[in-house]
Formats: C-alpha cells, structure tokens, sequence
C-alpha cells in the first residue's frame, strides 16, 4: 500500500467511492471497500503531509540562501 | 751562234730595276699625301723601322682594292709621335686606322717593291675619318632601332648583383667598386676581366656581355673603363658592341672614358655615365630610391594599420560597453524573472497540495454519505421483500375474511363452469373447513380475467 502512487490511490478512491455512490456493490462488501477507502485517503493525506513539510523545508533553506546572496551583493556593493 | 735580236734588246734585272727607280723619281718628284688604312702595323710597332701596308677598302663589301707596302724609318718616328701627341684628339698608330701620310715614293731595287717612306702625318685627317666613320655607324644603328633596344628593358626593382665588365684590378675596376663598397649597401659584383682596348677588345666586350646575359643571378651588366687615346676609345664605337647590347634582356649601364666621349657602345646602352664612379653613383642611386619608397610604404603601411587597429580597438570598447550593460540588462531581467519564479516556487507547491486535501476531504464526505445509503437502502430493500413475503402468504389473506375453496380431489375452484350441482366442495377458512354441496350457480356479468 505504501508504494501506491498519490494519483493510482486518488484514482482508486474515485472508484470505490462511484461504486458506493452508484450502490453498485454488496453489503457484505462495503465495510471492506470503505475501510480501503479510507485507509486511501489517509494515504494520500500522509503524501500530502510529507510533501508539505518537504517543500516548506526546501523552500525555507532556499529563501535564506537568496537572502545571504544578497546580503553578500549589497556588501560588495 | 748568232745572237738572238731579242737577247740583245734585253736588259738584266738590276738594269730594269734601276729603270723603274728613275722613272719613278721622275713620276714622283715630291713628296705627296696618301691617305689609306693601316694593316699589319701592330706587330712591327716595337721594331726599329716599322714595315707595314696602307689599303684601300670597298665602302660596302670591305674587300681590300689597292695595297702599297709603306715604312716608318726609325729617324722619322719622333716627329711622328709628336704630331700625334699634339693631336686635339691624341692617339697612336694602330691596324685599322685610317690615316694621310705625307710619303715619298720610293723602290728598293734589291726587292723589286714600291715602297712608301711615311715622312710625316696629318692627325686631323684620322680624327676626322674616325669621327666620320661613327657618325654612319650611329646613323646605321638609328635606322635599326639598336640604340633604343636596351633602353626599354625596365631597371630591377633592386639592382643589387652586378656583372661587372672591365679590366681586372684598372682604375676603372678599383673606382667603381670601391665606389660600391663605400655605399654601405649589399651589392654582389661578378667581374669577367675583358680585354677593353685594341682589336680584341669588341669580340671579348661580346662574349662577356653573352656571358652575363645568360645568367640568372645578374641583375644589370656594367661595362666600364677609364679615359684613353680616342683610338683606345674607338673600339666602343663597335656595331657589333652595340647589337649585343640591343638583344640583351638585361639592362646595360656603361661608363666608357671621360666627360666629351661618347662611344656607340654608350649610345647602345641603357643608361650611361661618363666615369666609374659615376657609373657606381647611379646604381646606389638605384638601391637608395628603391629604400626609400620602401620606408615611405613602410611608413604608409604603419600608419594604415595604426589608423586601423586604432579603430579595432575602438569597436572593441564599445563592444565591450554594449556587452556589459546588455548583460547587466541580461541578469537583470533573470533575477526579476527567478525573484517571480521564486515567489511561485514558494507559493504554488503548497497551494496544489492544500487543493488536493481539499479534493481529499470532499472525497471523505462523499464517502461518508455513500456507504449509509447504501446500508439503508439495503434495509428498504429488505423490508419490501419481507412486506411482499407477507402479502404472498395465504393465511395472510384467510385473517382478512377470504377463503379458499377446492374439489374433493383438492384442486383449487377459480371458475364455476367445471362445478356440476350436488358435488362436494371444501371450502377453508382461518380457524378450519366447510365441507357443502353445491345448488345452484350464477355467473358474472364481467368475471376476472385468471391472474390478476
């Protein structure tokens, strides 16, 4: 489950969902689909999560080299 | 014998000769003025008394028509040395000249020869003869075209390698090289040493003038040699010379005696001075123009390349400043450019994130309504059927006041047409059965039809 790619899981969920929308499945199925279902979107909110942080982090270190760049430039200025 | 009259009229050969010297004396009482051309002078010139003949040539074939034998005794030698030497134009006794003698007439009976005794000379009649005959030889090689021939050969661009024709270490040789040396100037001479004077000297000024033609390495031909007797100088007065230097490919400067003689041989030539060092002057001349214009297209050429670089350098500036403030526009333009792209870079990610946990959390709410109607839909379901369940059930029916009536052999009634009067029917209720027998029968006026 862990390797499923955000949009194979997003795509995943649609279905579920459609199908539970649509009634297009068996009682003695639901609890199973729905409990995949939601174990899909704590996935994604997981991927989600972590890409966050990841780009927060990213951009945060990139904002502070920028800003020694120029600290650096206004300096030799 | 008698003696034959003849032999009596005959005379001895000393009695005839001896005739013929008074008959002569008598024809020839004086002295009298022969003019004629030298021959076979040159050999006997050193001797005591000097034998030679005096002829007469055809002025156009050059065939000898007269010859007389004639002497110059030693006693008379002075006087003539003196005539010649006072000459305007001195010069010496010589095969080929042509002379007048003052000459008695003389025969020396133990040879039997007419003989002239040369007793004195007129120089001004050779000088005369001799100016006369290179006037028509000038005249000649005008007609020809000889003497401009050499003159339209172009100088070299640097005539600095020299075939040198002239005597061997003479004056001539020493002026002009020496003159040349002192120059400072690289010149590269080749000397043919050449006979520049007597009857040998046209055939050897030829040869030379062949020899250095021939060559390669020779830039110009010089024939030079210091002033002498017009008789010296008057084997420059030479057609044959003068030819040769016509159809030479090289140009020919000549330097032959001093200031008023002119030889054909000048005429003939390309360029001609009147002494060595003269001759050498121009040649330096030469070289010295020739350095000259080098340094003023040197000079040109430097300040054509200066002017040039000079405007290089200026391009090169303004490139320099047009590469510079393009590229700070450049730059410029990128760091608004990233700045921007830095603003999104910071923004959008978290934007499409927050955007997919919005869809994520409608996602849920679908989810989360979904899965309880599907629950209760299937308990609707499920209470349809057991309702429909009920309702199919008979005893469901027998509650409400129906019955069900069936034949002896109990198969259910629905029509009275297969009912005859008297037979039995059982007839079941809610709590149990009629048994009864059959009276009568009516039908309806509109029965239902079976099935419904």
């Amino acid at each position: 489950m862990a390797q499923l790619k955000y949009q194979k899981a997003v795509k995943k969920l649609d279905e579920i969902i459609a199908r539970i929308e649509n009634e297009d499945i068996d009682v003695d199925e639901l609890a199973a689909r729905v409990k995949e279902a939601v174990s899909l979107i704590r996935l994604c909110r997981k991927k989600i999560e972590t890409a966050k942080i990841e780009v927060q982090q990213v951009v945060e270190e990139f904002a502070q080299e920028a800003q020694a760049l120029e600290d650096e430039d206004d300096d030799a200025a | 014998m008698n003696p034959n009259p003849i032999e009596t009229m005959s005379l001895r050969v000393s009695e005839f000769n001896a005739l013929v010297k008074e008959v002569l004396e008598a024809g020839f009482p004086q002295s009298l003025w022969i003019c004629g051309e030298i021959q076979g002078f040159d050999r006997q010139r050193h001797k005591t008394h000097v034998f030679f003949d005096l002829v007469e040539k055809d002025p156009i074939s050059h065939d000898v028509i007269a010859r007389i034998g004639a002497v110059i005794f030693a006693r008379q030698k002075p006087l003539l040395q003196q005539r010649l030497r006072l000459a305007s134009d001195p010069f010496e006794l010589k095969d080929g000249l042509e002379v007048r003698f003052l000459c008695r007439v003389d025969f020396y009976p133990p040879h039997g020869m007419v003989r002239l005794i040369v007793e004195d000379l007129d120089p001004v009649y050779t000088v005369g003869q001799m100016a006369l005959h290179k006037q028509r030889l000038i005249e000649e090689l005008k007609r020809e075209g000889v003497l401009d021939a050499n003159k339209r050969r172009p100088w070299p661009m640097v005539p600095l390698s020299i075939g040198l024709i002239t005597a061997y270490d003479s004056a001539a040789y020493n002026d002009f090289v020496t003159h040349l040396r002192e120059s400072g100037y690289g010149f590269r001479i080749l000397v043919r040493n050449t006979i520049m004077q007597g009857r040998q000297c046209p055939d050897d000024v030829v040869a030379a003038l062949r020899f250095f033609d021939r060559r390669e390495d020779i830039d110009v031909i010089v024939i030079t040699r210091g002033g002498g007797s017009l008789a010296d100088l008057h084997a420059f007065d030479n057609g044959t010379i003068a030819r040769t230097i016509a159809v030479c490919r090289k140009p020919v400067v000549s330097g032959i005696g001093h200031d008023i003689n002119i030889t054909v041989t000048d005429l003939a030539s390309h360029t001609t001075c009147k002494t060595p060092t003269a001759l050498a002057q121009c040649l330096i001349d030469r070289i010295a123009e020739f350095c000259l214009t080098c340094d003023e297209k040197i000079n040109c050429l430097d300040q054509e390349l200066s002017r040039y670089f000079e405007t290089q350098r200026r391009r090169l500036r303004e490139a320099v400043l047009h590469l510079d403030t393009g590229t700070r526009r450049f730059l410029q333009r990128h760091d608004q450019w990233l700045a921007r792209a830095e603003g999104r870079l910071q923004r959008t990610p978290l934007r499409v994130l927050s955007q997919h946990a919005r869809m994520l959390q409608q996602r849920w709410r679908r989810l989360n309504s979904a899965w309880p109607r599907v629950l209760r839909n299937a308990s609707q379901l499920l209470e349809h059927k057991r309702q429909a369940a009920v309702l199919s059930d008979p005893s469901h029916w027998l509650t409400k006041g129906f019955s069900i009536t069936r034949d002896q052999r109990g198969r259910l009634l629905k029509t009275v047409e297969t009912v005859s009067n008297g037979q039995a029917l059982l007839t079941q209720l809610r709590d149990g059965t009629l048994i009864s027998r059959v009276e009568g029968r009516t039908r309806s006026s509109s029965p239902l039809s079976e099935g419904s």
